[in-house]
């Protein structure tokens, strides 16, 4: 049972009227007309959040957030109660919801701060979604499945060595890690974290960390994955992320703000420079304390913590149909502004291509919770509700350096942070060609395009096999 | 409610502790404490009233200043800005 209850508040028409008392019918086209007036929503926020509910305005000028439970009935005037939802016939329930949930006994009342402004509350009721799939399906986009990934990367070499990742934690903070017949058939160790007060890990409405967390466990299939669900709370969640003592985090996520200097920062928005400076020392204390730490480089963006010089950041190398490696035309490169004299990437991991148009070429087919954002993307209609989308970017090539970190760390334990890094990059295959998303051309060595180059798994075990035994 | 820190400069257990018993006496919801801080929540007023600065939009529309019993130079407070994934 949560603390919080999830509450919705639609606000009224502009001419004051409301969808639940203006028209006995709703049709499209009355549901239209009394559309719910965005001033009204920017109005009713101030006394939403004074009443305690954590409320921010929708794409669709309605608010939604939380309140404590235990003042629930104080507010809307009636009490909870909890339902269950049993599975049906064997059917896989969709971890995009929860098996149990929290419903009113009646209709809300409006508080009475609220009533110029909103004209109806309610409990949203998760759906139900089914037909997620062990296998993915088989369309005709040009796309990678997870074992080529590993194929690329010479993960899979390194698995036939037994170099598989056995027991090396490996955490990851995202927007949710939910349950997939894909996980359950490889039989990988996951675990997930809870922090009080927000949203339980299992609940991915995205799919975003339940398809990039795919991308850790094909390269270390043994590794003991941790998910922690991120909610936009991003020091608290990389700090629960430690306090689970893993040896590599991997964040596919940041800020694209890495285009001023950090004295500019400060001076333009000292709410987020205050953030950033928390950060920074919450990630190189992890360091300091011999935790891998890796970003992704972002997707045309200028992204910071990636561009930290103490992290790692992983841009982008596309495999084309023709087998031939191409920095990607989606990821990022830069040269800091914020740290004078770091450039990002420091090496790649593998991302589509991008395009104006879909479908997107080479990105790779990645389980999602149905129902989920990401569910059917970059697919064809016949196959887009299958528990399964097309995607990668950035926030793909920064799991898969993670799974390779947790291999090197299952045969050589003791190599620090930055042994890691520069092991990486002395392994890795230089890229020669290809732009990226920034417009830096791959060339012969070290580029700003892709660093280093791409992440080889097998050659960088036995670099970290050499250094353990000499 | 608005979600907050009150973030310290350097990692003291013992001090976050003590500065997340003021910010539940003044009002403040807590979420964690961590050697590097307090991790809080609670209406514009409250964080009107103990940071001396206007809400606007969710953020400090001047700079907050620290109650008497926080010290500003090891410790400042943020609201978390929402990042973007890198799909």
């Amino acid at each position: 049972m949560t603390n919080n209850i999830r509450v919705r508040l639609v606000p009224k028409t502009k001419d004051n009227r409301s969808i639940t008392v203006d028209y006995d019918e709703i049709s499209s086209q009355s549901a239209k007309l009394l559309k719910p007036d965005a001033g009204k929503a920017r109005s009713a926020l101030r006394p939403a959040l004074s009443l305690g509910i954590s409320a921010k305005v929708t794409g669709h000028n309605s608010l939604e957030g939380d309140i404590p439970r235990e003042r629930f009935k104080e507010l809307f005037g009636t009490t909870l109660e909890e339902t269950s939802r049993e599975s049906i016939s064997g059917a896989e329930f969709s971890s995009a919801t929860p098996k149990s949930f929290t419903t009113p006994r009646q209709e809300l009342k409006v508080p009475k701060e609220l009533q110029d402004t909103i004209a109806f509350a309610y409990v949203p009721t998760p759906p139900e979604f089914f037909s997620m799939s062990t296998i993915p399906p088989n369309v005709s986009v040009y796309h990678l499945r997870l074992e080529d990934v590993s194929r690329i990367l010479e993960g899979t070499l390194c698995h036939r060595r037994g170099w598989t990742g056995r027991n090396i934690k490996v955490a990851m903070t995202d927007s949710g890690f939910a349950s997939h017949p894909y996980f359950n058939s490889q039989g990988y160790r996951i675990e997930r974290v809870i922090i009080p007060g927000i949203e339980h890990p299992l609940i991915d409405i995205s799919g975003h960390g339940t398809g990039e967390s795919a991308n850790v466990l094909i390269m270390a299939p043994d590794c003991h994955f941790v998910g922690i669900k991120h909610d936009n709370y991003s020091a608290l969640a990389i700090e629960t992320a430690l306090e689970q003592n893993p040896r590599i985090i991997t964040n596919s996520w940041g800020w694209d703000i890495d285009r001023q200097s950090k004295e500019d920062l400060k001076k333009n928005d000292p709410n987020l420079f205050n953030e950033i400076v928390d950060l920074e020392n919450i990630i190189s204390d992890a360091i300091d304390d011999g935790v891998t730490v890796i970003f992704a480089a972002g997707n045309g963006h200028k992204a910071f913590p990636a561009c930290m010089p103490e992290v790692i950041s992983v841009g982008g190398v596309t495999a084309l149909e023709d087998g031939s490696l191409v920095a990607s035309s989606y990821a990022s490169s830069f040269r800091s502004q914020m740290y004078p004299n770091c450039q990002v990437p420091d090496i790649c991991g593998i991302v589509g291509e991008y395009s104006q148009t879909a479908p997107l070429q080479g990105h790779i087919m990645l389980p999602v919770p149905s129902g989920s954002r990401y569910e059917g993307k970059n697919m064809p209609d016949e196959h887009k509700n299958k528990g399964w989308g097309i995607f990668s970017g950035t926030s793909a090539s920064a799991p898969q350096v993670a799974g390779l970190v947790a291999l090197i760390l299952q045969i050589n334990p003791d190599i620090s942070p930055n042994q890691i890094k520069s092991l990486l990059s002395d392994t890795a295959k230089d890229i020669i060609t290809g732009t990226t998303r920034s417009g830096d051309n791959a060339s012969l060595g070290y580029d700003l395009a892709t660093g280093a180059g791409l992440v080889r798994a097998f050659k960088a075990c036995l670099q970290a096999e050499a250094l353990s035994s000499g | 409610m608005l979600n907050a820190k009150l973030a310290l400069r350097y990692r003291d257990k013992q001090l976050a502790e003590k500065y997340a018993r003021y910010l539940a006496r003044v009002g403040f919801v807590l979420v964690k404490t961590s050697p590097r801080g307090v991790y809080f929540r609670g209406s514009p007023n409250s964080f009107e009233k103990t940071f001396q600065a206007k809400i606007e939009d969710r953020e400090f529309a001047n700079e907050p200043v620290m109650p008497d019993y926080i010290d500003p130079s090891i410790a400042s407070v943020y609201f978390p800005t929402k990042p973007t994934y890198f799909v």
